[in-house]
């Protein structure tokens, strides 16, 4: 009993050190926080002087982009709406970054994934739970198989999975395209889309007053998922030593060459089952999408933010959805376009990817850190 | 029969040069950056910022001159922001591609409401269209004629080959360029600025992103619309992979590639094919042409090592 109160003690002690005392590692993390954070107030002055430039109300423009969604729940909703899409595009692409490969596809995926999800629950005849999960399942199936193009392109061959994914998203736009405008159109939506999907094959609403579906359960599932499967498994393991050093991996008897294949393949799936729950759980209850929705881009920006870690990918994509829920609001009650957002994200990815930025700091910081380690070290003992 | 017809018509001919020319200015683009050792993704986004400006400045100065100028600045312009961030932010340059591309798309839109209040085109301020130049005598030989009833920028397009070869083989810039593509490591113990050199190659390719943007958006069409670009840029890119950095070889599969396009766009009134299905010819071509190359590189490597 004594011994697990000393353990006990000897634990919190540890805490506090590590809050009073932190090491190189802890040092790094809270810096990186703070570099972040720095990265986004400076694209965020930028924007206010760009506002001063072109908008007649700049002050009330740059207000309502920034603390709007707070106001009411329904826009609140709307943040948690928009994040759950952004949270699967940010592991897909965290996946895929972590191993090296700049893979778009996440884009046309996405774009698949909700067709071959919405088609399911359409005509699949069995219903309820039975039908999303199969919609989920046949999403990623597809959408894996897609994956496997660059993947195995880059790994045979070295080509270059950034132009290959890019094109490809264009030929998955294209023959999704090509079923939904002759094979699966409702004509009597006056619109190019899907019929409706049956109301209990869909999501259902989680919050009250919100668009808010249970969708962002699944979101959250994967997140778990893909955190474990890259830091406790060997394939996991693998991708992460891939990227920081193929050679390295290779010459360690790793196989980097799977490695660079699975994490592709992964990473499409993750996107495909992202565009089946946005459309199961979607406002229109129909596939729509006539152009690719941009999720394999904000995949990337979400990443970055999260530095490629999974389990920050939520609070990325959650800081992403509440700008852009800003920017949605800016844009109907003041003169500035919705689009600014894109321009804002650009900085931030600039700022927080480029190396340079900051490193003088760090350099500073973590000269004092050595010292500071020996200190606690010979304290503590 | 009707396909044989189509493919050796005057009109399929000029369809596809007209389709050549902002792939063959993205591919100039590519090329010159590549030699500087810069894989340039940015020529999408630069096509398409240039080509709404040069548009908008046409419009409103009522002369095509300073649309193309507006355009090639622009090109220039983001050809130096990638400069400055691969260099004194040191941000890859993939990612800085990937996030000017971001803003692109966004920073359009975000101008055409600013400017013109709509969204989706120019609709309301429709280009000064660039002027065609009608070669007398030469236009009436049968065929090949077309080739010399074209936009002005056509020539400007042949003109550049010509020049862009001349420039790397016979000047100092252009040498210059090639060693820090070659190997910056060496170039840099010689004293060459690798960050110099290098701007005046992103520079020189946003000159480039430019003329295609503004052709896009100048002559092709007379007005601007944001997915007007549809991923030339990047095609542009695979065709100087496999030009294999050479202008002339590159030039010749711009051409292919402004084939193919064309095939897309005529088959769907000659042959009883789907158009979304043609449409995707271009994009699958560009993976083809590029699995082509590494295939063709890695034999090459091959047998260098067997060489050796």
């Amino acid at each position: 009993m004594s011994n697990l109160i000393k353990k006990g003690k000897e634990f919190f002690k540890k805490i506090i050190v590590s809050i009073k005392y932190p090491n190189h590692k802890q040092k790094s993390k809270y810096f990186n926080l703070l570099r972040t954070f720095v990265a986004i107030m400076i694209a965020l002055l930028i924007t206010f002087i760009i506002l001063l430039f072109v908008s007649k109300e700049p002050f009330s423009a740059i207000s309502t982009l920034l603390f709007s969604p707070f106001k009411s729940k329904f826009w609140f909703g709307e943040v948690l709406r928009g994040a759950v899409p952004l949270i699967f595009a940010g592991v897909a692409a965290s996946i895929m970054l972590k191993c090296g490969q700049f893979n778009m596809i996440g884009e046309g995926s996405f774009y698949i994934g909700g067709l071959v999800g919405a088609l399911v629950a359409i005509y699949l005849p069995v219903n309820a739970f039975l039908a999303i999960l199969i919609a989920c399942l046949a999403a990623i199936v597809i959408t894996a198989l897609f994956g496997f193009i660059p993947a195995i392109l880059k790994a045979k061959l070295n080509v270059n999975e950034f132009v290959v994914s890019l094109m490809l998203n264009f030929i998955m736009l294209w023959v999704g395209l090509f079923f939904l405008q002759n094979y699966f159109r409702d004509e009597s939506s006056g619109d190019i889309a899907t019929q409706l999907i049956p109301n209990e094959n869909r999501f259902n609403i989680l919050l009250e007053g919100t668009y808010l579906s249970t969708g962002i359960i699944i979101a959250i599932i994967v997140v778990i998922v893909a955190a474990l499967f890259l830091y406790k498994t060997k394939y996991g393991y693998t991708i992460r030593i891939t990227g920081n050093n193929k050679n390295f991996a290779k010459f360690s008897g790793l196989s980097a060459l799977s490695a660079i294949i699975y994490s592709q393949v992964i990473g499409s799936a993750i996107a495909g089952l992202g565009g089946a729950v946005e459309i199961l759980g979607g406002i229109d209850g129909r596939f729509s999408w006539k152009s690719l929705p941009g999720y394999g881009f904000d995949g990337f920006i979400v990443a970055i933010l999260a530095s490629n870690n999974p389990l920050l990918a939520p609070l990325a994509a959650l800081f992403l959805a509440y700008l852009r829920t800003g920017a949605t609001l800016m844009s109907l009650q003041t003169d500035v376009a919705s689009e600014l957002i894109q321009v804002i994200q650009a900085m931030i990815i600039i700022i927080v990817a480029g190396q340079a930025f900051m490193a003088r700091y760090k350099n500073k910081i973590f000269k004092n850190t050595e010292k500071t380690v020996l200190n606690s070290s010979g304290e503590v003992q | 029969m009707k396909i044989f017809e189509m493919l050796f018509s005057e009109e399929f001919l000029y369809t596809s040069i007209q389709l050549t020319i902002p792939i063959l200015f993205a591919a100039l683009a590519a090329l010159i950056s590549n030699k500087a050792g810069i894989l340039n993704i940015n020529i999408e986004g630069s096509m398409s910022v240039s080509a709404l400006i040069g548009a908008l400045i046409s419009f409103f100065t009522q002369s095509f001159f300073w649309g193309i100028l507006g355009g090639i600045a622009t090109g220039i312009l983001m050809g130096m922001i990638l400069a400055y961030c691969s260099h004194k932010l040191k941000t890859s340059s993939i990612l800085t591609g990937v996030a000017l591309n971001i803003f692109a798309t966004g920073f359009v839109i975000f101008l055409m409401y600013a400017i013109l209040g709509t969204k989706g085109d120019t609709t309301s301020a429709p280009s000064y269209a660039i002027p065609y130049i009608k070669i007398p005598y030469v236009k009436d030989i049968p065929f090949i004629g077309v080739l010399f009833e074209q936009n002005l920028l056509f020539y400007i397009a042949i003109f550049s080959v010509l020049a862009i070869s001349l420039f790397l083989k016979k000047t100092k810039m252009g040498l210059l360029i090639k060693a820090v593509g070659y190997n910056p490591v060496a170039a840099k113990s010689v004293g060459i600025s690798i960050e110099k050199t290098q701007l005046v190659a992103l520079m020189i390719a946003g000159v480039f992103a430019g003329l295609g943007g503004v052709f896009l958006s100048m002559s092709y069409l007379s007005t601007y619309n944001s997915g007007m670009i549809a991923g030339r840029g990047f095609i542009g890119l695979a065709a100087e992979a496999m030009g294999a950095g050479q202008p002339l070889l590159t030039m010749l599969f711009a051409f292919i590639f402004g084939i193919v396009s064309a095939f897309a766009i005529n088959a769907q009134t000659a042959l009883n094919i789907p158009y979304e299905l043609l449409n995707t010819l271009p994009y699958l071509m560009t993976i083809l042409a590029l699995v082509l190359y590494s295939i063709r590189k890695i034999r090459k490597d091959k047998k260098m090592n067997h060489r050796r």
